[in-house]
């Protein structure tokens, strides 16, 4: 058989597999195994199976996964985020607007302790879609602008994203960690001018309802704690600042922020703020499924790479790419253009894993392009997915909380903030620097 | 029956999230050690290598009975109730013919490991057999929670009831 007939063969059953809800992970290691099966022989499918599965696994840098998703897990149960809203809240109450931008800071903020987009628009949406409601903005505009800047979560580190790009690329985690800083921070203040601008022009906001709520709130009954904001910025510098500095790896600062956030976590319990059981059986049994979950779909990717590798794909792919004679810099973009219409089926651990290891050779090697400023540009590609239907995570998870109906009015009001996303990518594809002058700067 | 998988499931993945305390100790242990000694504890990285093989594998069956590992859904909740769930069935009974070959193989592998006394090269020489058996460990129970699982969609497709709960779509 031809490998370009296996080729589609495989394709049309990691489809079909797909389309009957087999999880991806397995859907992945399916198709792969058909493709060895055909390509090789049931033997080296086998002898695949048996050692694939230990060696996707087997790693030390593999261990910084878990331990960022513990110190999310760690963070979303010791409240960290609330105190930051509130200040930023009260701070910005004099704008037009105010509530959205502190919603964009506290994003900002949580991100810089967790590193996944749902867990923070899952937290901060709790903490602020009542409010921002409060404040004149429709439930729908809400909620979009959670989803929305709960993608900074995977952008501004520590960062799931960029640490599986790494793994998957061989660029140094430490270097992608602090290529993301910027262009979270970049993204931050584009989405508050953006939603200033809206605001002013009476964009999912009512001004009158915001004046009265202005007058309704009561400066003295506010709470002035700023531990949260303390216990934030500790775990920031201690995972940025050990990374940057050199004397710690990722991989030891994940660890190192993960054990910080249980500190915090166990003090929140001395002063009776919280339970200590359930919080920590939560944040510890939600590490262990999430974790698996991830590294499940990377062993399943990776027996999909193996076929893919065996086949000789990447090699004729990049042979393909480079032969079309155009701009180097419109091909980059026609790739990462591809991952849009992916990002409507799969999910980004998924399109990470099966995309990486065929255009990253060719935009950095082939054409010579910045590794971090390529991880950058994909990871905001696969933000775009987490707010564009039919899958949208993001928009899901926060329309439970903006009430009845909340999922049409979350993506109605979500196209404003897709177009606000385009401007950002073109942004950070036209100026590189934004992204390679951080890492540049590092030890 | 359920019940008892269900158990299984939570044992191993109350063993799973010790692997993440273990390693997240370890990690911090040899960082400190070298700051304040100069010296690494030994074996550390290589016993967090074979803590993570564990934990994937042993973490699987529970993430399914949370329903965490990501499915694309678009399609079969399309379906009417009865179609979905065969289909859902379909896709499991394929789902557990790839994992059962892939316990038999990783399940020969760390037999082969045991038996030869392979090891991880390191200042340890540590065994590499408890990584390697966990990995058919864990899938048996993965497999089983599967099994567990294709019970209520027959129920499912027997009584022409909707499922309530619906597969993640995305970690990131």
């Amino acid at each position: 058989m031809g490998t370009e007939l296996i080729l589609v063969i495989v394709l049309v059953t990691l489809v079909v597999l797909l389309v009957i809800e087999v999880p991806v992970a397995f859907c992945l290691a399916g198709g792969g195994v058909l493709g060895l099966v055909l390509l090789r022989g049931t033997n080296v499918a086998g002898a695949t199976l048996a050692s694939l599965p230990f060696q996707a696994t087997s790693s030390f840098t593999l261990t910084v996964v878990p331990m960022f998703i513990l110190m999310g897990m760690f963070a979303m149960q010791a409240n960290v985020a609330e105190d930051l809203f509130r200040l930023t809240n009260r701070a910005l109450k004099f704008l037009r607007g105010g509530a959205a931008v502190a919603t964009i800071v506290t994003c900002a903020g949580f991100a810089a302790v967790c590193g996944s987009s749902v867990a923070t628009a899952a937290t901060v949406g709790r903490l602020t879609i009542g409010e921002m409601k409060r404040y004149g903005f429709s439930g729908g505009f809400a909620g979009a602008l959670v989803a929305s800047a709960g993608t900074l979560g995977v952008m501004i580190p520590p960062s799931i994203a960029l640490v599986l790009f790494g793994i998957i690329s061989n660029e140094s985690i430490g270097a992608l960690l602090m290529a993301g800083i910027i262009p979270g921070i970049v993204s931050a203040v584009i989405m508050a001018i953006g939603v200033l601008v809206l605001a002013r022009f009476g964009y999912g906001y009512d001004a009158a309802a915001a004046d009265r709520a202005v007058e309704d709130a009561r400066p003295g009954a506010v709470s002035r704690s700023y531990g949260g904001i303390v216990r934030l910025g500790i775990l920031f510098t201690i995972v940025i600042g050990g990374i940057y500095s050199g004397v710690i790896t990722a991989t030891e600062a994940a660890a190192i922020g993960a054990m910080a956030s249980l500190i915090m976590l166990l003090i929140s319990v001395l002063r009776r703020q919280l339970a200590f059981g359930p919080a920590i059986r939560e944040a510890l049994s939600g590490t262990a499924s999430l974790t698996s979950m991830v590294f499940a779909i990377l062993v399943g990717a990776s027996i999909f790479s193996y076929f893919l590798v065996s086949a000789g794909v990447p090699g004729d792919f990049a042979d393909w790419v480079l032969g079309f004679d155009l701009p180097p810099s419109l091909l980059v973009l026609l790739m990462l253009a591809s991952l849009i219409p992916l990002g409507m089926i799969l999910d980004g651990v998924s399109i990470q894993l099966i995309t990486v290891p065929l255009f990253y050779p060719v935009v950095v090697t082939g054409l010579g392009f910045d590794g971090l400023w390529y991880a950058i540009l994909t990871v905001k590609m696969i933000e775009l997915g987490l707010i564009t239907p039919p899958v949208g995570v993001n928009a899901f998870i926060v329309s439970n909380l903006v009430g009845r109906g909340g999922l049409e009015q979350v993506f109605r009001s979500l196209t404003v903030f897709v177009v606000i996303d385009l401007i950002i990518f073109a942004v950070l594809f036209a100026f590189p620097g934004i992204v390679t002058w951080l890492p540049a700067q590092m030890n | 029956m359920q019940r008892v998988i269900r158990t299984i499931s939570m044992i191993f993945a109350i063993a799973a999230a010790l692997c993440v305390v273990a390693m997240m100790g370890m990690t911090v242990a040899d960082v400190a050690s070298r700051t304040i000694t100069g010296r690494s504890v030994p074996g550390a990285q290589e016993i967090s290598e074979q803590l993570v093989v564990a934990l994937v594998f042993l973490g699987m069956a529970y993430a399914f009975y949370r329903r965490e590992h990501v499915a694309v859904t678009i399609c079969t909740l399309a379906l009417p109730v009865r179609p979905r769930a065969a289909v859902r069935l379909l896709g499991r009974v394929i789902m557990l013919g790839l994992v059962g070959w892939m316990i038999w193989m990783t399940g020969e592998e760390a037999w082969r490991s045991y038996s030869q006394g392979e090891f991880r090269f390191g200042l340890l020489q540590l065994p590499v057999w408890p990584a390697r058996a966990a990995i058919p460990l864990g899938l048996t129970a993965f497999a089983l929670q599967v099994l567990s699982d294709m019970g209520d969609r027959l129920i499912d497709l027997r009584q022409a009831r909707g499922e309530r709960t619906a597969p993640a779509a995305g970690y990131f």
